[in-house]
């Protein structure tokens, strides 16, 4: 069957079908970026507004983010001289034109994701006091030792916590009434199911009993049946695991995703988050007066006490100066600045305004006379005190929440009209002498979503970037 | 549409002229950007940028009057979203304007 207006123009809208296909699609993706941008908005002004919260500004590279934006410029402007050559009905200049395109899509692509590799391995940590540490290579191991009692959920338990355990597995003993007893086992998800299911069974036979002496008028239900097991270890053991995988952490004792608790201390080796190579230095939202009076100077400079710690860290850091000289070449940098903003304020006659200074880069900084100190001091934060940790990936705030959406969402439409420009670039060949007008047409419909995907980028790069 | 050799060329040297004035407003972007952090600059730059690729490229300067309906509606709502924001500031609580 022959489907009218593909081709040639419909007499009254003059427009063939995909044209008008092409502008309505156009029409609910402006509507799908619009909402996201309305959302960036939405969450810029509501920083604005928060006395904690700081919009993060200049965390992106703009070389890689205006070459990018040049890269799509030129592509854009490649797949209009591409379309062209089909008006020309010459293919083989056609082609290499849609080969450009397709490659500065791919340049894009690679670009993106050395951009958000670098923001995988770029981590944060918010202090107890809301100042903020921000570094590589980090290290989230806690060790628990002397585990003497382990409560696990019947209907959740899972057995992960068996594979953190250093050394062999201990055996475990049912707690009763407070004492160990009955036969030692080997932990499982199936011993679990089988004890549980001795529990309930006896539960059930004894509420039957009570049920036919008429005291009790209550059906058995599943609910009623045993929900926790406490289990005593035949020895007290240790466990060594990511804290980011544990649900919860406590001075006295851990707890599992699948809600097993494990009683225990954190051990003397793992005292806290470690961050090597701190870059900078976050104290907008401080909750002390004094910037030297918070937790992230209190800290900054600690090392782990064992060795493990700083393993695969060793291109950030510079063997000839231990933690504590990074510290405090990093304290001169921030104090001398300081120093520097007073000066220039009482020359000036104007109160010293700090505000810059208490979000600071600490890796590099060159002084009135031109001497250039750097540093990137290693930071060993207390339990107790860490907030939040992450890497900059949502987890961490709301810019990396919305950037990650939009330019994720962006990069995929980048893949997606790259893939569709590379088939009538290298595969439509017999299409294309088949009804070269008709061709000309699609090309003309995936050029237009590619303008799209220029547009989109064309916002995001200033907002994104630069503001 | 017919298109004659002569126009083409003639189109061929318009879009790398437009291509150009892209990539000048790309790096004026970045040097206004770097002299004052003004938002509503940054965003006139872009929007300038958007309406060249659009009027060009997408061929708006010369296209049929219902793709410029289609659009007209698009770019009415689409404004209307960016607005979607005030609604967050008014605290229907209390029915005041928050601040």
């Amino acid at each position: 069957m022959q489907i009218p207006f593909e081709v040639k123009p419909r007499p009254d809208t003059g427009l063939w079908n995909a044209k008008l296909g092409i502008w309505l699609f156009l029409a609910s993706e402006v509507m799908l970026f619009g909402g996201l941008f309305s959302g960036y908005i939405f969450l810029r002004m509501g920083a604005a507004a928060e006395p904690d919260y700081f919009w993060p500004q200049g965390t992106l590279s703009v070389p890689f983010g205006f070459i990018n934006t040049i890269i799509l410029i030129l592509s854009s402007v490649f797949v209009v001289v591409a379309w062209l050559q089909i008006q020309l009905r010459n293919f083989r200049k056609f082609q290499l034109w849609m080969g450009l395109v397709v490659l500065c899509a791919v340049v894009f692509l690679v670009n993106k994701g050395f951009e958000y590799h670098a923001k995988f391995h770029h981590y944060g940590i918010k202090l107890s006091d809301n100042s903020i540490v921000e570094g590589h290579g980090i290290d989230d191991t806690i060790r628990y030792e002397g585990i003497n009692e382990v409560t696990i959920d019947v209907a959740r338990f899972n057995g992960k916590f068996l594979n953190a355990v250093v050394g062999d597995p201990p055996e475990f003993r049912e707690v009763v009434d407070g004492k160990p007893s009955g036969e030692a086992f080997a932990l499982s998800v199936q011993k679990v199911r089988s004890i549980a299911s001795r529990i309930d069974d006896a539960a059930r036979k004894a509420h039957k009993v009570s049920m036919e002496e008429g005291s009790k008028d209550v059906g058995w239900f599943p609910a009623m049946g045993v929900k926790q097991l406490i289990l005593a270890p035949s020895n007290a053991f240790a466990i060594s695991i990511s804290r980011g995988s544990l649900r919860k952490s406590f001075p006295d004792g851990a707890k599992f995703r699948d809600m097993s608790l494990l009683k225990g201390t954190i051990s003397d080796k793992t005292p806290g988050l470690f961050l090597h190579a701190v870059d900078r230095i976050d104290l907008r939202a401080c909750d002390g007066e004094k910037p030297e009076e918070s937790l992230v100077w209190k800290y900054l400079g600690n090392e782990p006490p064992h060795a493990s710690h700083a393993q695969g860290h060793d291109k950030h850091s510079a063997p000839s100066i231990s933690g504590a000289e990074h510290a405090r070449r990093a304290e001169k940098i921030f104090f001398d600045a300081a120093k520097q903003v007073e000066e220039e304020a009482e020359q000036a006659g104007e109160e010293p305004d700090f505000n810059e200074l208490r979000n600071i880069s600490i890796k590099k900084w060159e002084n009135p006379e031109g001497e250039v100190i750097s540093s990137e001091p290693p930071i060993v934060v207390p339990w107790k005190d860490v907030r939040l940790y992450s890497n900059f990936t949502p987890k961490w705030n709301t810019y990396y929440a919305i950037y990650f959406t939009l330019t994720g969402l962006h990069g995929l439409h980048v893949f997606l009209g790259a893939a569709v420009l590379f088939y009538f670039g290298f595969c439509s060949r017999k299409f294309y002498e088949k009804d070269p007008e008709h061709f000309a047409n699609r090309v003309e419909v995936g050029g237009l979503f590619w303008h799209f995907v220029d547009l989109v980028w064309i916002f995001l790069f200033p907002i994104l970037y630069l503001m | 549409m017919e298109y004659t050799p002569e126009k083409i060329q003639e189109k061929l040297k318009t879009f790398w002229r437009v291509g150009i004035a892209l990539l000048a407003c790309t790096v004026l972007t970045v040097v206004v950007a770097w002299i004052t952090p003004s938002v509503a600059v940054g965003l006139a730059i872009a929007t300038f940028k958007v309406w060249l690729v659009c009027w060009f490229f997408m061929h708006l300067s010369n296209e049929k009057p219902m793709i410029y309906k289609v659009m007209a509606y698009t770019v009415f709502f689409a404004i209307g979203l960016m607005f979607l924001t005030l609604l967050a500031l008014y605290d229907p609580v209390v029915s005041r304007v928050a601040h």
